[in-house]
């Protein structure tokens, strides 16, 4: 195999923070050395690589992880040729696109149809080139009705959705890509991954940055931890994310910790039953029920992390998930919601299909199951809230594409709570909404940030008595509340920060104390203990 | 050198694509658009035509036809001066760019020169609009003005290089430049002949290639012909010399931008 990039004794040295550029600065280093005086070290120089020896061939997916400041953009940055080492020779062969960062290239006050010349052309895109992919950059990017808009306009999904397509749209060989895929709603992100896979199938090299270990994981064939500018481990993909993972626990920062169960360090398994996965549920016996979006199953463990069954098979109809994104378990049924199918299936706990509702579902998302023996059901695409008997009799609907009270933007998951309280975390409004049992809205808590108080795509819920836990999506961290004033507003009880790569999807409680989650693009399934 | 120059001819089509973007934007939400390119050459034309024509008329030596020489001096100077003053801080404006993406990045200072061309286009068509009205006649020797105005792109292209460079490692350059670059129009036969003012006789003011180039420029228009080859020859020169000079600079430097600017 030809390799596509080699370092060989990489250093590179950088300046932290700002560089002296007067030239007084200069002036008096040159006076200095006319006299005699030798030219003294930069007290802020730092290496950012030191002694990097790296190959990677032609049509590898090579990861980078580690933490910030590790020397990963760096070295993404010597690829492109932005930079030079300083020690060391590095060999490219191919042409670099880098994806270094979404949009960089764009001039706000230029319509979208201007910048996405512009920015090809910055690219290294033929005009002809352009030209040819036009209509698929736009149709990608989803921005059709706004070509003729200036970017400045634009939201900010869309102007690094439009990005996004410009870099896929590349004909290179090497392909760099700095932290970009977690951008845009679920959709996009799907839309993403598929076309890195082709790229990736169609024989091309991409080297990938990323805080994701779940994309890392899936997209690489090849993992290399970094750490202050050198080597830890390099090799294969899974080996490497778990020496990473329980390297950074040890070395988390947060006040308030959980603590990973070590029989549970990783859920991942070799027959992919486990890809993505989202909803869960535990069993009063302990037995963890997970809705796993990509395996197309629900996968379920026994209480020591044992792959026990998948229930459900790939495909679409009668007993079959397609992307099944929640799951709520109720005596001896499982309820599954369905995404692709649009439905939301029965199955025994052995695994036996026993019925579906179809209803009127757009893409059923999270589940529950309230004490008055109905379903609720939240529909991302329809903005609603679902609530059928357990004959699948739909009892009520509400809610609506808004971000006023009682209105949703993307209501991923609801959780009930003993008065019959129900709670939805409404994703792109950032926040929790919290409806009385007449489903009429009460209140609501979280805006978008990364504050203690604050969300970034609050995902799934987790109740049990007077404590509710939230999954803080992008901010990696699962928030606690006390639920007991409700009617009032739940008070913040306690900020628990994950490794900055984890982002938590699904929560649930098991019959103790624990608490299982899911991690966003992942394989993984994690049993915390609190304190 | 020859890769570099390889790389930028590889790149014509970005650097076409920022001239284009410069100009769309530099009119874009004007109410008069484009006629702003020559708004000042006429206003500054109408103002120094009536403050000099107090002292210069009847006098000896007063210039013939005031209005034109004014005009074809500050066009010509507008030209330099306004690419030069866009493109010394066009790399810094452009710093994200800069550190995140890979590409010849002369393409910035040339593209900060060529996007002037249109607004020195417009202003020489209203010069030939003009010329009738002053009786000269449209002669042959018009079809020197492309030769002077390459020449004039080479000086103005090789200086822009040398300074966004130097102000992206020294942000003093800028507030030096925008000192030396009045200064210089008063050193350049812009508003009058520099002859008829020079103490220092032409020693020093020879290594201007401004002052022939204008001068050329001005021969060109009102006698029809090369007035001064032999100074022009010398500053063809020193423009060219000044370009492969900055080219050469700018591509030794280049790989260091990222993490200086």
């Amino acid at each position: 195999m030809q390799n596509a990039i080699e370092f060989i004794g990489v250093s590179k040295r950088l300046i932290k923070g700002e560089r002296a550029t007067s030239l007084r600065d200069l002036l008096s280093e040159s006076i200095g050395r006319l006299f005699g005086k030798s030219r003294k070290e930069n007290p802020d120089a730092f290496w950012a690589l030191k002694g990097l020896n790296l190959q990677v061939q032609a049509g590898e997916s090579i990861g980078f992880i580690g933490e910030n400041g590790a020397g990963k953009t760096t070295m993404l940055k010597l690829i492109a040729g932005i930079m030079k080492p300083n020690e060391g020779e590095l060999k490219v062969s191919g042409r670099v696109a880098s994806l270094i960062e979404l949009g960089a290239g764009f001039h706000p006050d230029l319509t979208g149809r201007e910048n996405i010349y512009l920015c090809g052309s910055i690219m290294g895109m033929k005009m002809t080139a352009i030209k040819e992919a036009f209509s698929s950059i736009v149709s990608f990017a989803g921005i059709e009705e706004f070509l003729d808009t200036p970017v400045k306009r634009y939201s900010m999904g869309m102007f690094v959705r439009l990005g996004f397509s410009i870099a896929m749209h590349l004909d290179t060989d090497i392909m760099l890509i700095d932290e970009v895929l977690a951008v845009g709603d679920l959709n996009f992100q799907a839309k993403c991954r598929d076309a890195l896979d082709r790229f990736k199938e169609s024989g091309k090299t991409i080297v990938f940055v990323s805080h994701d270990l779940g994309s890392v994981l899936s997209l690489c064939s090849k993992v290399v931890w970094l750490s202050k500018g050198k080597i830890i481990e390099a090799g294969d993909p899974q080996k490497v994310v778990n020496a990473y993972i329980s390297h950074s626990e040890g070395t988390s920062e947060s006040s308030l910790k959980l603590r990973r169960d070590g029989a549970w360090a990783a859920g991942y398994d070799p027959a992919n039953v486990v890809r993505e996965p989202r909803g869960l549920a535990v069993s009063p016996e302990g037995e963890v029920y997970a809705a796993s979006m990509q395996g197309h199953c629900v996968a379920v463990f026994s209480p020591s992390g044992k792959l026990i069954k998948a229930i459900g098979t790939a495909g679409i109809g009668e007993g079959k998930l397609y992307s099944p994104a929640g799951v709520a378990v109720n005596g001896n049924v499982v309820f599954v919601s369905d995404v692709s199918g649009a439905c939301v299936q029965k199955f025994t706990r052995e695994g036996v299909f026993t019925g579906a509702f179809r209803g009127s579902f757009g893409e059923p998302f999270g589940l529950c199951v309230s004490g008055k023996d109905s379903l609720i059901v939240t529909d991302r695409r329809l903005f609603k809230v679902f609530e059928l008997s357990r004959e699948g009799r739909m009892v009520n609907v509400f809610g609506g594409k808004g971000s006023g009270d009682g209105e949703f933007d993307f209501p991923v998951a609801a959780a009930i709570d003993g008065k019959g309280f129900l709670y939805i975390s409404d994703l792109n409004n950032h926040r929790v909404q919290v409806f009385d049992p007449e489903r009429k809205f009460i209140v609501s808590f979280g805006s978008f940030g990364s504050g203690d108080e604050e969300f970034n795509g609050p995902h799934d819920l987790a109740i049990r008595g007077n404590t509710l836990f939230v999954a803080d999506h992008l901010n990696s961290r699962v928030k606690r509340y006390d639920i007991s004033a409700v009617p009032g507003k739940p008070e913040l009880t306690g900020v628990f920060g994950l490794e900055r790569s984890m982002l938590p999807c699904g929560i649930a409680f098991g019959p103790g104390s624990e608490l299982y989650l899911t991690f966003g693009g992942t394989e993984l399934i994690g049993k915390y203990l609190a304190g | 050198m020859k890769k570099s120059l390889l790389e930028i001819w590889q790149f014509r089509e970005l650097l076409g694509g920022l001239v284009k973007k410069d100009i769309k934007l530099r009119y874009k939400q004007t109410l008069i658009g484009i006629a702003w390119a020559v708004f000042s050459p006429i206003t500054l034309t109408l103002i120094f035509s009536s403050v000099f024509s107090g002292f210069t008329a009847g006098k000896t030596g007063a210039i013939p036809r005031y209005p034109l020489f004014v005009y074809s001096g500050l066009a010509v100077w507008f030209l330099f001066s306004g690419s030069l003053s866009s493109a010394v801080s066009v790399l810094v404006n452009n710093s994200s760019l800069v550190t995140k993406v890979y590409f010849p990045r002369e393409v910035f200072p040339l593209s900060a020169v060529f996007s002037k061309l249109l607004d020195f286009s417009l202003a020489l068509a209203v010069l030939l609009i003009m010329l009738p009205f002053f009786k000269v006649p449209l002669s042959a020797g018009l079809l020197w003005i492309p030769v002077i105005v390459l020449v004039q792109l080479a000086f103005t292209a090789g200086l822009a290089l040398l300074l966004s460079m130097g102000n992206l490692f020294f942000r003093d350059v800028k507030y030096i430049f925008d000192s030396v670059i009045t200064i210089w129009m008063f050193a350049t036969s812009v508003i009058y002949p520099i002859k008829s003012v020079s103490p220092l006789k032409n020693n020093l003011l020879a290594l201007n290639p401004m002052i022939p180039i204008i001068d050329a420029f001005r021969g060109a228009v009102f006698e029809g012909r090369l007035s001064n080859p032999i100074p022009f020859m010398l500053a063809s020169g020193i423009a060219f010399i000044t370009l492969f000079a900055g080219l050469a600079l700018f591509h030794k430097m280049e790989y260091l931008f990222a993490e200086r600017i």
